[in-house]
């Protein structure tokens, strides 16, 4: 029996995997890295480009976790493949981080929004995102003016009272109250300001939704794959749609 | 008032897709040094290049600058 497979190549055999060949998650951050090197050697600075690459990450979130059928383990292999590049990119990794936290937040929000509570959600236009501040539009359905958020994604050491506002007096002060950073509090102010204002000219109403981050005490989503976190086994329930529900409907925002 | 507008959940790419002959073209632009839009193709490039992470941009666009024989 020896001698009649003596020389033979086995079937199954599998080379071992040498140092050239590389994992997805290697061979992008090996682009990632020949792109940081030509942006870097041409002068095209990354950070500048966060909001642009943020945007495109909350729409690629969309299609993976919303739109395609693959099974979840390689949902999440794409969605590490896109953060395994970017954090490369960015070489820094908090200007990354900052983007990351950001705009996994706006994806969370649009996930609940649009497939746990079931309103169609929008993406603002450049001039509204950059110019008016807001992070996607969502229709109630029910014959008033779509509504216009910003989101802010914030670490907080306390579940908060309420997370919607509508950047009346009252709910500013209720907002100092619980953030207690005026710097945070005027910053804030000023891009509600800027919202309020394209909103009041463009039949739209404007509301700001305070996120608790994933380093928070109570946080609502996750950071890396942009969920929000889970209340039952099956993630058909989590605690930012329900939120987002009752307080809209407190605020009788929800009229049918 | 949202009739024109994108869903989040819309089919159609956010992001314009590439060609390869697009992306190399965009390469050579930043070469050339002359100015590069962030959004029409900065952006696009960086997607092209992450979906196609074995394609080495940067050789591809200077074998199409190599004068030929």
């Amino acid at each position: 029996m020896t001698n009649l497979v003596e020389g033979r190549e086995k079937l199954t055999t599998r080379s071992a995997r040498t140092e050239q060949e590389q994992s997805p998650v290697e061979m992008v951050r090996a682009q990632a890295k020949r792109m940081k090197d030509l942006f870097k050697e041409h002068q095209i600075r990354i950070p500048e480009l966060g909001a642009t690459i943020g945007k495109s990450i909350v729409y690629e979130l969309c299609v993976l976790h919303i739109l395609s059928d693959l099974p979840r383990n390689l949902v999440m292999g794409e969605v590490e493949k896109i953060h395994a590049f970017y954090e490369e990119l960015f070489g820094d990794t908090s200007d990354y981080e900052a983007v990351r936290k950001g705009f996994m937040a706006e994806f969370a929000v649009a996930y609940a929004f649009s497939e746990q509570i079931g309103y169609p959600v929008y993406l603002p236009t450049p001039e509204e995102d950059t110019h008016a501040k807001i992070d996607l539009i969502v229709d109630l359905e029910d014959g008033e003016p779509p509504l216009a958020i910003q989101i802010k994604s914030l670490n907080l050491q306390f579940d908060p009272n309420q997370i919607i506002y509508e950047l009346t007096d009252a709910d500013f002060k209720e907002l100092g109250a619980e953030i207690n950073n005026t710097a945070l509090l005027e910053k804030m102010q000023s891009d509600a300001q800027a919202m309020e204002a394209y909103c009041s000219k463009n039949n739209l109403r404007p509301l700001m939704l305070v996120v608790p981050s994933a380093q928070s005490d109570s946080p609502l989503y996750n950071d890396r794959t942009g969920l929000p976190v889970q209340q039952t086994s099956n993630g058909e329930e989590t605690m930012l749609a329900n939120r987002i529900y009752n307080e809209l409907e407190e605020k009788e925002l929800i009229t049918w | 008032m949202v009739d024109n507008r994108t869903l989040v959940s819309n089919r159609a790419p956010m992001v314009p897709r590439l060609t390869q002959k697009q992306a190399i073209e965009i390469v050579r632009k930043i070469q050339r040094e002359e100015p590069v839009d962030p959004r029409t193709e900065l952006l696009p490039l960086l997607t092209f290049a992450r979906n196609n992470a074995k394609l080495d941009l940067e050789a591809l666009a200077a074998e199409q600058n190599a004068p030929e024989d």
